[in-house]
């Protein structure tokens, strides 16, 4: 009976031993309960885009920092649901990431509907979220800029405010154009940033856009509001709507015989702007984060960051077929910003108390790719209209780039 | 003046494309009681094949007959697969549910194909920059076309019911299915002939409208949805209707969004819709159902 009792006991540390013994000697890598970061967002769809760089933006991010031990020793996870930027599925995806899923985080969803849909919910239950793509202001502040943000929640996204003062900013100071038309899609996205856009110009400018104008996602005639814009002389048509929407509005105006250029918000920066276009892309002006704009500008920063991402992806649709990576990589930048300052948070905060995280994420200051982020308890979101600029499609060597304006 | 004129030709141009998927609505409602509620799909359909086999290298007349020949293949499916066994087994409106289901797993069939993602369709003929002077009004070419193709199909399918053999036996069929059973005639190819034409006119639709702007497995919907509203205004079942309410459809929506708002013309649509409706159930041409007792 000893003799055999003495056996078992034997050949059971010999198994640990050969079991932990590579873990033990190496000592770096994570091991245990993995940590889980959740995201929601359009990975299918039309706008699918938005949300396949994020998941890809948030694994380059994981991956960076489980090769150096993950976080509290643990590995991180990412686990991934799709709502093809509806609210709705937003909302019971981000249900499932809390109750099923259990995740200490969460990133995205991508769009300023499905944020808004979801932010009741992880505000209720105390889950840190960090808003990377939406650009409403009532995300973080419900109740406007004069009152708390609500806790849960940081962004690192472009604003709508920020985005309407570039926007007209350049419209009027830079270009001199006076009678500026507007047209949004009828989401919040789209409305607020209207709202915003309009408000800037009578406090700043004392003046009013000639014509404003919305449309519903993926309507296919857009010839009422455009034809309107046209009566009113409009020199310029300002848009805050996605991709795939502004082609349609492209094409409309060439059938309508406008001459005024195009002016979009970051939704026009897009790959299936130019996809859908081609050729047709070229004139029309965006707003974007100025991060990858000028190759001899790039900070050491945002080159390993394009290099990491060349290295794991390739020359995809987000960083383009050149050796330098296109603008609109920084979008992904923020993306990865957003993961990895709470990835960080939860470092600081020695622990995955959703209120340990928060308290870490209010006290932020991480140098990040798009620029130096910073939180504290009033201020939840990081992009200011500093940050941004306002690019051109041009059409150069036969093909379609983005250029800083003359 | 430039500002109505551009309105008026956008929405007769639209109107008329809705005139076609509401011919598409009546075919199948005039000969066997059936409206396809999968229609949208079918619009889809011969677009995304269309331009599969565009990209495949082969020239655009082939690729939007190869498209056309796909969904009016579909109608034949649809007929046998989704409406034949309920009419057979006689399920009252089982077939609303049935024609949906087929819509969803065409749809569902398309995205697992080629993906959620929205495409470019080559411009027909004209691209968005060529236009025609008229009463010295610059008209987009391409709204000009659709308006000009859906017209010479209308008139097409109206001459080929009236004058041919084949178009008298099929409303023989529709008059009265025993009666012309009697008189030698095949109803059972007469309705499958009704929904292939059905899908034909969908497909040609949606290939119309492609070029304007970009198209994936959803496209379709609210085509589907507008040309049903000018199918019961016009009056199910009447062809004539269909023009009609196609272009009352197209012209309402397009003057209210430029004159009154762009947000308001949907609403606009639809209580037009509910007030026609109310006035005149079987829409502006259609004719007063006779029940016999």
């Amino acid at each position: 009976m000893k003799w055999n009792a003495l056996r078992t006991m034997a050949g059971l540390i010999v198994l640990f031993a050969v079991w932990n013994g590579p873990v033990l000697a190496q000592g770096k890598a994570p091991a245990g309960e993995p940590i889980k970061i959740g995201t929601t967002g359009s990975m299918t769809g039309p706008y699918s885009e938005y949300g396949t760089g994020m998941r890809k933006a948030a694994d380059l991010a994981i991956e960076f920092w489980n090769a150096r031990g993950g976080v509290l020793g643990r590995p991180l996870q990412l686990v991934v649901l799709d709502d093809q930027l509806k609210a709705d599925v937003a909302a019971l995806n981000v249900r499932r990431l809390i109750e099923e899923e259990k995740v200490a985080l969460i990133l995205g969803p991508s769009g300023s509907g499905p944020m808004l849909a979801t932010v009741p919910l992880t505000e209720a239950k105390g889950i840190p979220q960090m808003n990377v793509m939406a650009q409403t202001l009532a995300i973080q502040y419900p109740k406007g800029y004069d009152n708390p943000p609500r806790r849960n929640v940081f962004s690192v996204a472009i604003p709508n405010d920020a985005e309407a003062q570039n926007l007209i900013n350049f419209a009027w100071k830079t270009k001199g154009w006076r009678r500026l038309g507007l047209i949004h899609e009828s989401t919040g996205y789209g409305k607020t940033g209207a709202d915003l856009v309009v408000e800037y110009m009578e406090k700043e400018l004392k003046a009013k856009p000639v014509g404003r104008e919305q449309y519903d996602q993926k309507d296919t005639d857009f010839t009422a509001q455009l034809a309107r814009l046209k009566k009113a002389d409009a020199q310029v048509i300002i848009s805050i709507g996605l991709g795939s929407d502004n082609a349609t509005i492209r094409k409309e105006m060439n059938r309508l015989g406008i001459t005024a250029p195009l002016l979009g918000s970051a939704g026009v920066i897009a790959a299936q702007y130019t996809n859908l276009l081609g050729d047709l892309a070229a004139g029309t002006y965006g707003s974007l984060l100025s991060t990858f704009v000028d190759p001899a500008k790039f900070t050491p920063a945002a080159r390993e960051f394009a290099a990491g991402w060349l290295k794991k992806f390739g020359n995809d649709e987000y960083y383009g077929p050149d050796k330098e990576p296109k603008i609109y990589l920084a979008i992904q930048a923020a993306y990865f910003d957003g993961a990895n300052i709470m990835i960080d948070a939860v470092r600081r905060a020695g622990s995955t108390d959703p209120k340990a995280i928060i308290g870490a994420l209010e006290t932020t200051d991480y140098q990040g790719i798009t620029k130096r982020h910073r939180f504290s308890a009033q201020k939840h979101q990081s992009i200011t209209a500093d940050d941004l600029d306002v690019l051109q499609y041009v059409k150069e060597g036969g093909r379609l780039v983005l250029r800083a304006p003359k | 003046m430039n500002f109505f004129l551009e309105l008026v030709t956008a929405g007769i141009s639209l109107g008329a494309v809705y005139a076609l998927v509401a011919q598409g609505y009546n075919i199948t409602f005039w000969a066997v009681r059936v409206v396809n509620f999968g229609h949208g799909s079918f619009l889809m359909i011969a677009v995304m094949v269309a331009l599969a086999v565009v990209n495949a290298g082969f020239p655009l007349w082939a690729a939007i007959l190869a498209g056309l020949a796909v969904s009016a293949a579909m109608g034949y499916v649809l007929e046998l697969v989704a409406v034949r066994p309920l009419m057979r087994a006689r399920m009252g409106m089982g077939w609303v549910v049935s024609t949906l289901g087929a819509g969803i797993v065409l749809q569902a069939i398309a995205t697992d194909i080629w993906g959620t993602n929205t495409r470019a369709f080559p411009a027909i003929i004209f691209e968005s920059t060529d236009y025609v002077r008229l009463l010295g009004v610059q008209l987009s070419a391409q709204l000009l076309l659709a308006f000009a193709a859906a017209l010479l199909v209308m008139v097409l399918f109206e001459v080929g019911i009236r004058a041919t053999l084949l178009g008298k036996a099929m409303r023989a069929t529709a008059a009265d299915p025993d009666c012309a059973r009697t008189m030698g005639i095949n109803i059972r190819r007469m309705i499958s002939l009704a929904f292939v034409l059905s899908g034909l006119l969908a497909g040609l639709a949606g290939i119309l409208i492609a070029p304007l702007t970009g198209i994936d497995p959803a496209f379709g919907l609210e085509l589907m949805i507008k040309g049903f509203v000018a199918a019961v205004v016009g009056g199910l079942g009447s062809s004539g209707g269909a023009m009609v309410g196609g272009i009352f459809v197209g012209l309402l929506e397009l003057l209210v969004g430029g004159y009154v708002s762009s947000a308001a013309r949907n609403g606009v649509v639809f209580s037009i819709l509910i007030l026609v409706l109310a006035v005149r159930p079987q829409g502006l041409l259609g004719k007063q159902p006779e029940i016999k007792v």
